[in-house]
């Protein structure tokens, strides 16, 4: 098929790009790092079947005029975002997706929250570098003889060791994953590697397919009362948009942290501040906010029991290899006439 | 017979404590009692006449083991008996217990928490919106919200787009080198292992065939400073391991990898590592452990944006006493039926009785 990539593509995967694609054509977003102006991508499908893109808007005009196309590939999770599927339905031309590219990035993002608001590290990172809390003073037993011991910090009860260790370890303990997708599922296996019980919350998903982790499906209420370590990761819809309302956390153990990396709207952000202000529940790791970015002077900037990042949890140079090795999947299904996992709009493909 | 009479200045846990009461006359007292170490004279006092002695903190030198001829056994509920004189112990022909990988789980957490807060700029991005870089303007109402289809935190204000700035890598697909395998090690293996990374080892106390049976490459240490995207320092302080990291292994090291030490700072040349650090000759740094604790407030390290450090609190999650507390258990009653110790520090011991 005649191709043109616009899409930011790993080069390790050329050759089985090259089983696919004839007069092979790289352009655009992923060559310049600059979109496609609409005329000149109208001019370079001439001809073209197969295109894989990523940032380049595939409007209507565009469909219309790409007279050759048979397969549009968005190297996104969210294609909606650049490609006119309405269009592309009715033109029949199927349009692939790059399910889960970042999945591995949120993931490691999640748990690596979790341990940072647990394990302190980013409170005591935070307090080392920018304040002298920790280093400007002297420690009742490191005088005399015991000047020399290189053991440890200090064992004072002003000590780190006393103030900010003596956080819980994940091995052993619950944790719920609400939300089994692509992400979720990354998340729930790292969980079951630390050696945690698994709680799951998915009412799309029935138990024999988490049979594999030894987890358990549970309503959200037993995950939210039961869990050591909760992890949020779905998307927004009318029937997750405040899902994890005041009642949910009002249910956490005193002794619970929790992790959203999927968006705001999911949790009311007002009962999770007094929660944490109250110290109700242990610590939170956040990426996602009501406003972003978070407006100055916002009260979640002040809580020390949280760990705060902007929006970063799908931020990830490897992500450019996840998407390539995805999309090349799922065509090599489409192409063998079977139906891909990742597609808008599967009517198009004839049963 | 009456009890053996024990004294215990390590945390130890419930049920586990009761455990040993039951077979011995406890008292409890020192950092176990009112969180502070006691000194040498009265530890002196307090051990007279007890035949069982099971010590975290406290320091236990030659002169307090001669000074009393009862104690029969002696239990540092470390991983690492560093506060007891192990030499004047095997002199008196006393076994020293320890409590072996007590702290590896929190160790391997810590491992994998710091090396991602380093790598995706969680500790740094945390700092950063603390400090009010990329925030937005202070608004009334934060509900009042438009709905947009996709949430992004900035892309129009030029030169301050933390998705950019901050942009990391995965661990995923990349090579962890550990030098040292030991109960921290295998810990890490299985997290890794989940998390799709490769792992190469350098111990020399442990076969090549063990290390492949757990899914690890058995290494040389040049190949794991070499080939490696992170290199984890897990091993004890002796006099082989003492400076054994210096300026040959950073020149070795990829100039995109990082250096992660839980260990002992003592292990590594500290002006070969700040040289490799600082001439960006490696990418960053995971630190938990100093040439000197507490850290000197003007250390360089305190204002570098590429590493992330902590104040020695690896492994000191409120988990590891548990551990602890069931070792010591079990050895005080191994020790009351008359059996061998499972975990002797001091080995030539039973050999000179």
């Amino acid at each position: 098929m005649k191709t043109l990539v616009t899409a930011r593509f790993d080069k390790r995967y050329i050759d089985e790009l090259n089983t696919i694609a004839t007069e092979l054509r790289f352009d655009g977003y992923g060559v310049h790092g600059v979109k496609m102006e609409t005329k000149d991508l109208i001019k370079a499908l001439e001809g073209v079947e197969l295109l894989i893109s990523e940032f380049e808007d595939i409007t209507r005009e565009v469909l219309d005029k790409a007279d050759s196309l048979k397969i549009v590939v968005c190297c996104r999770n969210e294609a909606f975002a650049s490609v006119d599927i309405e269009a592309a339905t009715e033109k029949g031309i199927p349009v692939i997706y790059a399910g889960g590219r970042n999945a591995i990035a949120v993931a490691e993002h999640a748990i690596a929250l979790l341990m940072c608001v647990s394990k302190n590290i980013s409170l005591t990172d935070h307090l080392l570098k920018y304040t002298d809390e920790l280093t400007n003073c002297s420690y009742s037993d490191k005088q005399g003889s015991r000047k020399n011991i290189i053991s440890e910090w200090s064992m004072d009860p002003r000590a780190p060791f006393a103030l900010y260790g003596g956080g819980p370890e994940m091995y052993g303990k619950t944790f719920g994953q609400i939300g089994f997708g692509s992400i979720g599922r990354e998340v729930a296996k790292r969980a079951r590697a630390l050696d945690m019980n698994l709680l799951i919350y998915d009412p799309y998903v029935r138990q024999e397919q988490v049979e594999y982790l030894d987890a358990k499906i549970v309503n959200l209420e037993t995950l939210m009362r039961e869990s050591d370590f909760i992890s949020i990761n779905c998307n927004v819809t009318p029937e997750t948009k405040g899902m994890i309302s005041k009642e949910m956390i009002d249910l956490m153990k005193p002794t619970a942290y929790l992790v959203n990396t999927a968006r705001a709207p999911i949790m009311d952000y007002d009962a999770l501040y007094d929660a944490l202000k109250n110290k109700r529940i242990a610590g939170a790791g956040l990426d996602v906010y009501p406003v972003e970015p978070i407006p100055a002077g916002d009260k979640f900037l002040s809580l020390t029991n949280t760990v705060l990042t902007p929006h970063l949890a799908g931020s990830s140079r490897d992500i450019i290899g996840h998407q390539t090795e995805i999309i090349l999947g799922e065509l090599k299904i489409l192409l063998g006439g079977g139906k891909p996992r990742f597609i808008c709009n599967p009517q198009v493909i004839k049963a | 017979m009456a009890k053996p009479k024990c004294i215990i200045t390590a945390e130890l846990l419930e049920p586990y404590l009761s455990q040993i009461r039951e077979l011995c006359d406890v008292t409890v007292c020192g950092w176990a009692k009112d969180k502070k170490l006691m000194p040498e004279d009265k530890l002196i006092e307090q051990l007279e006449g007890a035949e069982i002695f099971i010590v975290e903190f406290e320091q236990v030198s030659a002169r307090v083991i001669e000074a009393c001829p009862d104690l029969k056994l002696i239990m540092c509920v470390r991983g690492n008996p560093v506060n007891v004189d192990s030499a004047a112990c095997t002199a008196r022909g006393i076994p020293l217990l320890y409590a072996p990988g007590r702290n590896a789980n929190s160790v391997a957490e810590y491992i994998v928490g710091a090396m991602i807060a380093l790598i995706r700029n969680i500790a740094r991005s945390n700092h950063e919106i603390r400090n009010g870089r990329f925030l937005g303007k202070p608004k009334d109402d934060i509900y009042d919200v438009k709905y947009r289809d996709d949430m992004v935190w900035s892309m129009d204000i030029p030169g301050a787009n933390p998705y950019l700035e901050f942009k990391g890598f995965e661990v995923f697909g990349k090579t962890f080198g550990m030098v040292g395998y030991g109960a921290v090690g295998r810990k890490l293996t299985k997290i890794l292992l989940a998390m799709g990374m490769k792992i190469m080892a350098f111990d020399p106390y442990v076969s090549p065939e063990d290390l492949i049976s757990e899914g690890i490459e058995s290494a040389s240490k040049d190949e794991v400073f070499s080939r490696s995207d992170f290199v984890s320092i897990q091993c004890k302080v002796t006099e082989e391991t003492k400076g054994m990291i210096g300026a040959r292994e950073f020149s070795l090291m990829k100039p995109t990898a990082v250096f992660i030490n839980t260990a002992r700072a003592v292990i590594v040349d500290q002006r070969a590592f700040m040289d490799a650090l600082t001439q960006k000759r490696i990418a960053g740094a995971v630190l938990d452990v100093f040439w000197e604790e507490p850290l000197p407030s003007n250390h360089p390290l305190l204002r570098m944006d590429n590493v992330v450090i902590t104040p020695h609190i690896a492994g000191a999650s409120r988990d590891v006493p548990v551990q602890h507390s069931q070792m010591a258990a079990d050895e005080v009653s191994r020790y009351v039926k008359g059996e061998s110790p499972k975990r002797l520090f001091n080995g030539k011991v039973c050999k000179n009785r």
